[in-house]
């Protein structure tokens, strides 16, 4: 009994000193495993906070460079000019959102610039091709409408003049309610005395004094000295192939406004120079070849309209009417002039399709006024919504962007372009 | 009885047995924790020290890129460098810089940067290229250049970045061309060493200050070129930078750490070593 008693309490102390070398054991390899990961922990943080923090003070200070570079891309380009117009590239994009269309028209001199192409061979240099994107929306701008009427003073269009003195200004009036339209209208020299057909009273002759002068309607007799050659070897009266051609040249009273829609038209119903041909009455010039005075006059019309952007809608009045003739106080039938009707349709339509205007044949004279009512709404440009060039960002990249306000100087408004770089 | 005497002998003698493996356990971890935490505390060591240089070659590398970026909008900018000032307006507009500006700059600092954009820790070179069009091509035009041409060397030489910024080239009212000014900016210790002088040399100039010492680490031989006022570093292939006050230098015969004891008199800056 004696050795059990003893034996226990020596295997109760023997238990007791196992378990305290065993914590003892456990908490020497605890403290070195706590000691190892404060250590991982503290080259974790001198990692994190210590070279990240360079690290991202120099990301950060390279992308200010980058952010100053797009900038300055920016800058290079809308300041730098275009070489032919002398206009800067701000200036031009300007211009383009007026006129609402890539290529701008800047006359016969320096002819047609197209804008999205000019800014994308400085971009591409810049940027590189396939990193940028510029878009700038196009204001809704209704550009002015200048019109140069071009007006046969004989005696077959004494009731179509008589129509548009009547009406005209009120047309006039009522676009100008939408936008700016003004209207010259350039009588051919010669002045037919007016009568009316059967009782053969006089009713004036054709002259300015017929048309209220506004301050957006005008009216001015095409003289030779304003218009050398009119009337070349035929009548000056009827000449409105050369009467158009110095009212492309000309423009209208208040001169060509920078990029406005011009339209010019003739009224008629004779070949330029009147369908007698000089007298002899042959309608030659029907024949190209022949080079006739008339079809020269033609020529002249459409070369000075295709270079002065005149679109011109000629009106051919009937040909084939009596007319009153106050000086032999009869009515005479215009059988000469009803004769040449083909070749004054070929004619006007040749004028009409080269400058991309559009010709009417009037039935009656009260469809003058409602036929250039047709011809200015006709005229209304396609805009575009915007000016893009460049590459649609894709997506996923880093985008740094550029906000410019671009002056439409010729409207007085803004409007804003929007650049993207991306790399 | 017996047996069960028997089995608490058996119990003691293993425990005993046990006892005798613990003891020898704890005589191999004990030194084996030691050698692991030295292991560890010299990985710490080495991790801050490691992580300590890195710091400083990120830090040279951001003042570098700073530098860069700084040099060339002060450039394209300021109307004491290139920028072009308009006569009508009196106004300065941005990134677009002076064609008569740039001929002179390229004429007058062929071989030193000039005061308006000089860096005193980096020595660079600008070269401006314009672009045009050219048979519906686009083409380098002209090319002007200016700024230091001689830069540290070797062991002298520490770090160089080359950056680009776009800018707009002015002749005319009419003529304005898209270019890029690209600036090759260099860290090394003649620049260093030259941008300490010089800055002393303003100092002295302006009489903040009447005499002064820096400690500089040069790898080669320095010595002042009087005829040019250069200050020249003597490495395989010598190179030399402008300086803007001329200098009594004594000549540093072996590269070292120096102190540069530093007064002016007569006009010049009197430097020993």
């Amino acid at each position: 009994m004696e050795v059990m008693k003893v034996l226990r309490e020596k295997l109760c102390g023997e238990k007791v000193e196992r378990t305290g070398r065993k914590k003892a054991v456990v908490f020497e390899t605890m403290s070195f495993l706590v000691l190892a990961i404060a250590i991982i922990g503290v080259i974790i943080m001198l990692r994190v906070y210590l070279v990240g923090g360079a690290g991202r003070s120099f990301g950060l200070i390279v992308e200010r460079h980058v952010e100053e570079g797009v900038r300055a891309g920016v800058d290079s380009v809308f300041y730098s000019t275009e070489e032919r117009s002398g206009k800067t590239m701000l200036e031009l994009i300007g211009i383009s959102a007026y006129v609402g269309n890539d290529t701008v028209d800047f006359g016969p001199v320096v002819g047609k610039i197209n804008v999205q192409k000019e800014l994308e061979w400085r971009f591409d240099k810049i940027y590189g091709k396939g990193k940028w994107y510029l878009r700038a929306p196009n204001p809704d701008i209704k550009p002015d409408i200048q019109v140069v009427f071009v007006i046969d003073t004989s005696t077959s269009m004494c009731t179509k003049v008589d129509e548009m003195a009547k009406n005209l200004p009120f047309l006039i009036e009522d676009l100008r309610k939408i936008r700016k339209v003004t209207a010259t209208i350039y009588l051919l020299l010669g002045g037919a005395n007016c009568c009316t057909v059967g009782t053969h009273e006089d009713q004036g002759p054709i002259a300015c004094s017929r048309f209220a002068e506004k301050e957006y309607l005008h009216c001015v007799g095409l003289t030779p000295s304003y218009c050398p050659g009119l009337g070349g070897g035929g009548q000056r009266e009827e000449d409105w192939g050369n009467g158009i051609a110095c009212a492309a040249k000309g423009g209208p009273k208040e001169g060509w406004a920078d990029f406005s829609i011009r339209i010019g038209i003739p009224l008629s119903d004779e070949v330029p120079q009147g369908s007698e041909c000089g007298g002899a009455n042959y309608c030659c010039a029907s024949d190209a070849n022949a080079y006739g005075a008339q079809y020269i006059a033609l020529q002249n019309g459409i070369n000075a309209s295709v270079k002065n952007n005149l679109i011109v809608f000629p009106l051919m009045g009937d040909p084939c009417m009596t007319v009153c003739d106050l000086q032999s106080n009869s009515d005479v039938f215009m059988q000469t002039q009803c004769d040449c009707k083909n070749l004054v349709t070929q004619y006007m339509n040749e004028i009409a399709s080269a400058t991309g205007g559009k010709m009417f044949n009037l039935k009656d004279p009260k469809d003058v006024v409602d036929a250039i009512g047709k011809v200015i709404s006709s005229v209304t440009p396609t805009r575009k919504p915007q000016l893009e060039a460049g590459t649609q960002p894709p997506t996923g990249v880093d985008l740094r962007s550029v906000t410019v306000p671009v002056p439409v100087s010729l409207s007085g408004v803004y409007t804003t372009a929007y650049i993207y770089e991306w790399s | 009885m017996k047996s069960s005497v028997k089995n608490s002998i058996k119990n003691f003698r293993n425990i005993r047995k046990m006892k005798g493996q613990k003891g020898q356990l704890s005589y191999i971890i004990k030194p084996l924790s030691l050698v692991m935490t030295i292991v560890l505390l010299l990985i710490l060591y080495n991790s801050i020290q490691n992580f300590g240089n890195r710091e400083r070659q990120a830090q040279q590398g951001l003042d570098l890129t700073a530098d860069a970026t700084n040099i060339l909008l002060v450039l394209a900018n300021s109307e004491d460098c290139l920028a072009y000032r308009s006569a009508v307006t009196q106004g300065l507009y941005a990134n677009i810089v002076d064609v008569t500006k740039l001929n002179s700059f390229a004429a007058k600092y062929s071989d030193s940067e000039p005061e308006c954009a000089r860096s005193l820790d980096f020595g660079w070179r600008v070269t401006v290229i314009e672009f045009k069009r050219s048979a519906g091509t686009t083409i380098e035009g002209s090319k002007w250049s200016f700024g230091a041409n001689e830069f540290s060397r070797d062991s002298a030489f520490r770090n160089s970045l080359d950056f680009s910024i776009p800018v707009a080239i002015r002749y005319s009212d009419k003529l304005t061309r898209a270019g890029m000014m690209q600036v090759h900016l260099v860290d090394g210790e003649l620049e260093k060493i030259s941008g300490m002088l010089d800055w002393y040399c303003e100092m002295f100039k302006s009489n903040r200050f009447t005499k002064g010492s820096a400690q500089i680490m040069t790898s080669y031989p320095l010595s002042f070129n009087t005829t040019d006022g250069e200050l020249c570093s003597m490495s395989k292939e010598k190179s030399c930078r402008k300086m803007w006050c001329p200098i009594d230098f004594e000549e540093i015969k072996s590269g070292g750490t120096y102190i540069l004891k530093m007064n002016y008199a007569d006009g010049a800056m009197v430097v020993k070593s």
